[in-house]
Protein backbone atom coordinates (compact mmCIF):
# COMPACT_ATOMS: atom_id res chain seq x y z
CA UNK A 1 0.00 0.00 0.00
CA UNK A 2 1.33 3.50 -0.93
CA UNK A 3 2.10 5.85 2.06
CA UNK A 4 3.85 8.93 2.88
CA UNK A 5 5.20 10.18 5.77
CA UNK A 6 2.04 12.38 7.56
CA UNK A 7 4.23 15.07 7.52
CA UNK A 8 4.76 15.07 4.12
CA UNK A 9 0.94 14.26 3.34
CA UNK A 10 -0.16 17.26 5.57
CA UNK A 11 2.31 19.53 4.19
CA UNK A 12 1.37 18.74 0.38
CA UNK A 13 -2.73 19.32 2.02
CA UNK A 14 -1.76 22.42 3.28
CA UNK A 15 -0.03 23.52 0.29
CA UNK A 16 -2.50 22.37 -2.12
CA UNK A 17 -5.24 24.34 0.08
CA UNK A 18 -3.18 27.45 0.10
CA UNK A 19 -2.11 27.56 -3.80
CA UNK A 20 -5.85 26.79 -4.03
CA UNK A 21 -7.03 29.69 -1.52
CA UNK A 22 -4.74 31.58 -3.37
CA UNK A 23 -5.59 30.80 -7.48
CA UNK A 24 -9.08 30.17 -7.13
CA UNK A 25 -10.42 32.27 -4.44
CA UNK A 26 -8.50 35.33 -3.31
CA UNK A 27 -6.95 36.62 -6.89
CA UNK A 28 -9.87 36.01 -8.10
CA UNK A 29 -11.50 38.19 -5.83
CA UNK A 30 -8.74 40.95 -5.64
CA UNK A 31 -9.49 40.80 -9.44
CA UNK A 32 -13.41 41.48 -9.29
CA UNK A 33 -13.00 44.19 -6.58
CA UNK A 34 -10.52 46.18 -9.07
CA UNK A 35 -12.77 45.43 -12.36
CA UNK A 36 -15.88 46.82 -10.59
CA UNK A 37 -14.34 49.28 -9.20
CA UNK A 38 -13.09 50.18 -12.63
CA UNK A 39 -16.61 49.48 -14.30
CA UNK A 40 -18.16 51.58 -11.66
CA UNK A 41 -15.84 54.42 -12.38
CA UNK A 42 -16.59 54.38 -16.09
CA UNK A 43 -20.25 54.00 -15.80
CA UNK A 44 -19.91 57.36 -13.54
CA UNK A 45 -17.63 58.87 -16.22
CA UNK A 46 -19.96 57.87 -18.76
CA UNK A 47 -23.55 58.56 -17.35
CA UNK A 48 -22.20 62.37 -17.01
CA UNK A 49 -20.97 62.39 -20.69
CA UNK A 50 -24.33 60.42 -21.70
CA UNK A 51 -26.31 63.57 -19.82
CA UNK A 52 -23.86 66.39 -21.40
CA UNK A 53 -24.49 64.92 -24.31
CA UNK A 54 -28.23 64.87 -23.96
CA UNK A 55 -28.31 68.43 -23.24
CA UNK A 56 -26.09 69.59 -25.66
CA UNK A 57 -28.77 67.13 -28.31
CA UNK A 58 -31.48 69.38 -26.48
CA UNK A 59 -29.65 72.86 -26.45
CA UNK A 60 -29.49 71.86 -30.56
CA UNK A 61 -32.43 71.22 -31.08
CA UNK A 62 -34.03 74.04 -29.35
CA UNK A 63 -31.79 76.08 -31.56
CA UNK A 64 -32.69 74.17 -34.60
CA UNK A 65 -36.25 75.50 -33.67
CA UNK A 66 -35.58 78.66 -33.24
CA UNK A 67 -33.76 78.95 -36.84
CA UNK A 68 -36.58 77.47 -38.85
CA UNK A 69 -38.12 80.48 -39.11
CA UNK A 70 -34.91 81.51 -40.75
CA UNK A 71 -36.28 79.68 -44.10
CA UNK A 72 -39.34 81.62 -44.39
CA UNK A 73 -37.59 84.76 -44.21
CA UNK A 74 -35.32 83.77 -47.15
CA UNK A 75 -38.08 82.39 -49.38
CA UNK A 76 -39.77 85.71 -48.50
CA UNK A 77 -36.77 88.03 -50.01
CA UNK A 78 -36.66 85.70 -52.99
CA UNK A 79 -40.24 85.91 -53.85
CA UNK A 80 -39.62 89.90 -53.56
CA UNK A 81 -37.16 89.44 -56.61
CA UNK A 82 -39.09 86.99 -58.22
CA UNK A 83 -41.86 89.24 -58.45
CA UNK A 84 -39.45 92.23 -59.44
CA UNK A 85 -38.43 90.48 -62.11
CA UNK A 86 -34.95 90.10 -60.62
CA UNK A 87 -33.02 87.44 -62.25
CA UNK A 88 -31.17 86.19 -59.06
CA UNK A 89 -29.77 82.34 -57.20
CA UNK A 90 -32.04 80.66 -54.83
CA UNK A 91 -31.37 77.51 -53.84
CA UNK A 92 -33.10 77.28 -50.87
CA UNK A 93 -30.50 77.90 -48.16
CA UNK A 94 -28.68 80.50 -50.25
CA UNK A 95 -29.71 83.39 -52.07
CA UNK A 96 -27.83 85.48 -54.39
CA UNK A 97 -27.97 88.85 -56.19
CA UNK A 98 -26.16 91.31 -58.36
CA UNK A 99 -27.46 94.18 -60.53
CA UNK A 100 -29.32 97.23 -60.60
CA UNK A 101 -32.64 97.74 -58.78
CA UNK A 102 -34.64 100.86 -59.04
CA UNK A 103 -34.95 102.61 -55.63
CA UNK A 104 -38.65 102.01 -55.42
CA UNK A 105 -37.72 98.42 -55.30
CA UNK A 106 -34.81 98.65 -53.28
CA UNK A 107 -36.47 100.85 -50.76
CA UNK A 108 -38.44 97.59 -50.33
CA UNK A 109 -35.98 95.24 -49.99
CA UNK A 110 -33.52 97.00 -47.41
CA UNK A 111 -37.00 97.36 -45.60
CA UNK A 112 -37.17 93.06 -45.98
CA UNK A 113 -33.50 92.94 -44.82
CA UNK A 114 -34.02 95.35 -41.80
CA UNK A 115 -36.82 92.71 -40.51
CA UNK A 116 -34.69 89.67 -40.95
CA UNK A 117 -33.25 87.82 -37.58
CA UNK A 118 -32.35 84.17 -38.84
CA UNK A 119 -30.79 85.08 -42.13
CA UNK A 120 -27.08 86.09 -42.65
CA UNK A 121 -26.04 88.55 -44.81
CA UNK A 122 -22.90 87.32 -45.62
CA UNK A 123 -22.03 89.85 -48.27
CA UNK A 124 -23.87 93.16 -49.05
CA UNK A 125 -22.32 95.91 -51.17
CA UNK A 126 -24.29 98.64 -53.32
CA UNK A 127 -23.85 101.92 -54.14
CA UNK A 128 -25.34 104.47 -56.28
CA UNK A 129 -23.99 105.88 -59.06
CA UNK A 130 -25.19 109.16 -59.66
CA UNK A 131 -23.43 111.91 -57.03
CA UNK A 132 -26.47 113.00 -54.83
CA UNK A 133 -28.03 109.38 -54.30
CA UNK A 134 -30.89 108.26 -52.97
CA UNK A 135 -33.24 109.93 -50.27
CA UNK A 136 -33.93 106.83 -48.26
CA UNK A 137 -37.89 106.61 -47.49
CA UNK A 138 -38.78 108.95 -50.56
CA UNK A 139 -39.57 107.42 -54.10
CA UNK A 140 -37.19 108.58 -56.45
CA UNK A 141 -36.62 107.60 -60.25
CA UNK A 142 -33.08 106.68 -59.49
CA UNK A 143 -30.82 102.81 -59.84
CA UNK A 144 -28.92 101.45 -57.48
CA UNK A 145 -26.04 99.51 -58.42
CA UNK A 146 -26.17 96.04 -56.21
CA UNK A 147 -22.56 94.54 -56.72
CA UNK A 148 -23.18 92.08 -54.39
CA UNK A 149 -25.88 90.22 -51.91
CA UNK A 150 -25.53 87.22 -50.61
CA UNK A 151 -27.87 85.81 -48.31
CA UNK A 152 -27.77 82.05 -46.57
CA UNK A 153 -29.90 80.90 -43.87
CA UNK A 154 -28.46 79.35 -40.06
CA UNK A 155 -27.01 76.11 -41.30
CA UNK A 156 -27.68 72.78 -39.07
CA UNK A 157 -26.61 69.19 -39.48
CA UNK A 158 -29.85 67.45 -38.28
CA UNK A 159 -28.09 63.96 -38.19
CA UNK A 160 -26.87 65.49 -34.85
CA UNK A 161 -30.15 65.62 -33.36
CA UNK A 162 -31.47 62.78 -35.05
CA UNK A 163 -33.65 63.80 -37.96
CA UNK B 1 -2.26 -3.82 33.14
CA UNK B 2 0.90 -2.22 31.73
CA UNK B 3 0.93 -0.69 27.80
CA UNK B 4 3.02 -1.56 25.89
CA UNK B 5 3.75 0.09 22.50
CA UNK B 6 4.79 -2.21 19.85
CA UNK B 7 5.34 -0.22 17.34
CA UNK B 8 7.38 2.13 19.42
CA UNK B 9 9.83 2.67 16.36
CA UNK B 10 7.17 2.63 13.57
CA UNK B 11 7.55 5.82 11.23
CA UNK B 12 3.82 7.80 11.36
CA UNK B 13 2.55 7.28 8.07
CA UNK B 14 -0.34 8.59 5.58
CA UNK B 15 -1.69 6.23 2.78
CA UNK B 16 -2.03 7.94 -0.19
CA UNK B 17 -5.88 7.50 0.03
CA UNK B 18 -5.79 9.64 3.36
CA UNK B 19 -3.86 12.27 1.67
CA UNK B 20 -6.33 12.56 -1.51
CA UNK B 21 -9.41 12.77 1.44
CA UNK B 22 -7.36 15.46 3.27
CA UNK B 23 -6.93 17.21 0.16
CA UNK B 24 -10.55 17.09 -0.63
CA UNK B 25 -11.88 17.99 2.74
CA UNK B 26 -9.38 21.11 2.51
CA UNK B 27 -10.69 21.91 -1.09
CA UNK B 28 -14.23 22.08 0.23
CA UNK B 29 -14.17 25.88 1.76
CA UNK B 30 -12.11 26.76 -1.26
CA UNK B 31 -14.85 25.74 -3.85
CA UNK B 32 -17.55 27.00 -1.55
CA UNK B 33 -15.90 30.60 -1.29
CA UNK B 34 -15.77 30.32 -5.00
CA UNK B 35 -19.61 29.97 -5.04
CA UNK B 36 -19.97 32.66 -3.21
CA UNK B 37 -17.92 35.13 -5.34
CA UNK B 38 -20.22 33.40 -8.69
CA UNK B 39 -23.04 34.84 -6.34
CA UNK B 40 -21.50 37.66 -4.91
CA UNK B 41 -20.33 38.90 -8.57
CA UNK B 42 -24.15 38.34 -9.88
CA UNK B 43 -25.41 40.55 -7.32
CA UNK B 44 -23.01 43.03 -8.06
CA UNK B 45 -23.79 43.40 -11.97
CA UNK B 46 -27.34 43.12 -10.56
CA UNK B 47 -26.20 46.20 -8.63
CA UNK B 48 -24.97 46.93 -11.46
CA UNK B 49 -27.92 47.46 -13.01
CA UNK B 50 -29.89 49.04 -11.18
CA UNK B 51 -27.53 52.06 -10.51
CA UNK B 52 -26.32 53.17 -13.99
CA UNK B 53 -29.03 51.92 -16.20
CA UNK B 54 -28.05 53.87 -18.74
CA UNK B 55 -24.50 53.11 -18.84
CA UNK B 56 -25.69 48.83 -19.00
CA UNK B 57 -28.21 49.14 -21.74
CA UNK B 58 -25.11 50.23 -23.79
CA UNK B 59 -23.49 47.60 -23.25
CA UNK B 60 -24.62 43.65 -24.48
CA UNK B 61 -26.03 41.20 -22.31
CA UNK B 62 -23.42 38.89 -22.44
CA UNK B 63 -20.58 41.01 -21.77
CA UNK B 64 -21.71 42.14 -18.74
CA UNK B 65 -20.87 38.68 -16.93
CA UNK B 66 -17.06 40.02 -18.67
CA UNK B 67 -16.60 42.50 -16.18
CA UNK B 68 -13.09 44.15 -17.54
CA UNK B 69 -14.77 43.79 -20.83
CA UNK B 70 -17.57 45.84 -19.38
CA UNK B 71 -15.36 48.65 -18.52
CA UNK B 72 -13.75 48.89 -22.06
CA UNK B 73 -16.86 48.64 -23.73
CA UNK B 74 -18.41 51.35 -21.76
CA UNK B 75 -14.98 53.88 -22.25
CA UNK B 76 -15.01 53.21 -25.75
CA UNK B 77 -18.79 54.09 -25.81
CA UNK B 78 -17.73 57.37 -24.26
CA UNK B 79 -15.01 58.09 -26.11
CA UNK B 80 -17.45 58.07 -29.21
CA UNK B 81 -19.93 59.77 -27.26
CA UNK B 82 -17.25 62.47 -26.43
CA UNK B 83 -16.40 62.92 -30.16
CA UNK B 84 -20.32 63.80 -30.72
CA UNK B 85 -20.49 66.15 -27.81
CA UNK B 86 -17.39 68.01 -29.56
CA UNK B 87 -19.88 68.28 -32.60
CA UNK B 88 -22.75 69.27 -31.26
CA UNK B 89 -21.10 72.26 -28.96
CA UNK B 90 -19.37 73.17 -32.16
CA UNK B 91 -22.37 73.37 -34.03
CA UNK B 92 -24.27 74.94 -31.12
CA UNK B 93 -21.59 77.68 -31.36
CA UNK B 94 -21.55 77.94 -34.93
CA UNK B 95 -25.47 78.49 -34.21
CA UNK B 96 -25.15 81.34 -31.59
CA UNK B 97 -22.31 83.12 -33.61
CA UNK B 98 -24.71 82.93 -36.96
CA UNK B 99 -28.10 84.16 -34.58
CA UNK B 100 -25.95 87.09 -32.64
CA UNK B 101 -24.67 88.29 -36.40
CA UNK B 102 -28.30 87.97 -38.20
CA UNK B 103 -29.24 89.85 -34.92
CA UNK B 104 -26.93 92.98 -35.17
CA UNK B 105 -26.68 93.13 -38.90
CA UNK B 106 -30.43 93.47 -38.81
CA UNK B 107 -30.20 96.10 -35.80
CA UNK B 108 -27.81 97.96 -37.23
CA UNK B 109 -29.78 98.24 -40.45
CA UNK B 110 -33.11 98.88 -38.65
CA UNK B 111 -30.72 101.77 -36.71
CA UNK B 112 -30.18 103.16 -40.14
CA UNK B 113 -33.71 103.62 -41.33
CA UNK B 114 -35.15 104.29 -37.14
CA UNK B 115 -32.50 107.25 -37.34
CA UNK B 116 -34.56 108.60 -40.81
CA UNK B 117 -37.88 108.46 -39.25
CA UNK B 118 -37.09 110.09 -36.49
CA UNK B 119 -35.70 113.37 -38.23
CA UNK B 120 -37.20 113.17 -42.13
CA UNK B 121 -38.83 116.45 -41.17
CA UNK B 122 -35.39 117.78 -40.57
CA UNK B 123 -33.18 116.65 -42.85
CA UNK B 124 -32.86 114.67 -46.10
CA UNK B 125 -30.34 111.69 -45.95
CA UNK B 126 -29.03 110.15 -49.32
CA UNK B 127 -27.21 106.66 -49.42
CA UNK B 128 -24.63 106.91 -51.29
CA UNK B 129 -22.66 103.33 -50.71
CA UNK B 130 -22.78 100.45 -48.45
CA UNK B 131 -20.26 97.29 -48.25
CA UNK B 132 -20.79 94.30 -45.92
CA UNK B 133 -18.76 91.39 -46.06
CA UNK B 134 -19.20 89.04 -42.90
CA UNK B 135 -16.48 89.38 -40.32
CA UNK B 136 -14.31 91.61 -42.27
CA UNK B 137 -15.76 95.55 -42.82
CA UNK B 138 -19.00 97.05 -42.54
CA UNK B 139 -19.30 100.40 -44.05
CA UNK B 140 -21.99 103.19 -44.84
CA UNK B 141 -21.74 106.68 -46.37
CA UNK B 142 -24.31 108.83 -47.00
CA UNK B 143 -24.91 112.62 -46.96
CA UNK B 144 -26.94 114.56 -44.65
CA UNK B 145 -28.54 117.28 -45.77
CA UNK B 146 -30.56 119.29 -42.99
CA UNK B 147 -33.82 121.52 -44.56
CA UNK B 148 -32.60 124.55 -42.04
CA UNK B 149 -29.06 125.51 -40.29
CA UNK B 150 -26.61 123.48 -39.67
CA UNK B 151 -27.21 120.96 -36.96
CA UNK B 152 -27.04 117.45 -38.85
CA UNK B 153 -29.68 115.84 -37.21
CA UNK B 154 -29.55 112.54 -38.65
CA UNK B 155 -25.78 112.31 -38.45
CA UNK B 156 -26.70 112.67 -34.65
CA UNK B 157 -29.66 110.48 -34.48
CA UNK B 158 -27.51 107.75 -36.08
CA UNK B 159 -24.42 107.70 -34.10
CA UNK B 160 -26.78 108.19 -30.90
CA UNK B 161 -28.53 105.03 -31.72
CA UNK B 162 -25.03 103.46 -32.75
CA UNK B 163 -23.67 104.21 -29.54
CA UNK B 164 -26.29 101.94 -28.13
CA UNK B 165 -25.74 98.42 -30.26
CA UNK B 166 -22.88 96.27 -28.94
CA UNK B 167 -19.83 96.50 -31.81
CA UNK B 168 -17.23 99.15 -32.42
CA UNK B 169 -18.14 101.94 -34.95
CA UNK B 170 -16.41 104.72 -35.92
CA UNK B 171 -17.89 107.88 -37.62
CA UNK B 172 -15.94 110.19 -39.53
CA UNK B 173 -17.70 113.05 -41.24
CA UNK B 174 -16.41 115.72 -43.80
CA UNK B 175 -18.65 119.39 -44.01
CA UNK B 176 -19.69 120.40 -47.67
CA UNK B 177 -20.52 123.95 -47.83
CA UNK B 178 -21.28 125.39 -51.13
CA UNK B 179 -23.27 128.20 -51.31
CA UNK B 180 -26.84 128.08 -49.43
CA UNK B 181 -26.00 124.51 -49.48
CA UNK B 182 -25.21 122.83 -45.88
CA UNK B 183 -24.34 119.25 -45.83
CA UNK B 184 -22.45 116.20 -44.28
CA UNK B 185 -20.79 113.68 -46.16
CA UNK B 186 -20.36 110.54 -43.65
CA UNK B 187 -18.89 107.35 -43.47
CA UNK B 188 -19.51 105.11 -40.51
CA UNK B 189 -17.29 102.03 -40.23
CA UNK B 190 -18.46 99.27 -37.90
CA UNK B 191 -16.39 96.08 -36.82
CA UNK B 192 -17.73 93.29 -37.18
CA UNK B 193 -14.72 91.04 -37.19
CA UNK B 194 -14.69 88.26 -34.88
CA UNK B 195 -18.48 87.95 -36.04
Amino acid sequence: MLAIKRLYGLIIALSVFILSLVFFDLLPFLEMQTEIATMNSAAISFESTYNLHKNEAAKLRVYSETIAPGTAEIKKIADFFREKGYTHLFSGDTLSYSGNMNTENFTELMSLLQQIELTKIEQFSFENPISLPIQIGEEKENTIRIQILLLKTIPIDKNLIGG
Amino acid sequence: MVNINLYKKKRQKFKITTVLFLIFIFLLPIIAFRVTLWTWKNTEISTFRQRFPIASSVVPDGSLGNLSKTAVEIRQKETSLKDEIIKLQVQSKSIENDIVYSYLIGNYLESFSKSYYNIKDKDKVFLKRLNLLRNNEFEVEYYDIPYNGNIYNFFNEFNRNLSSLPLNYNSRRADINFLFLNALEAKTEINIKGY
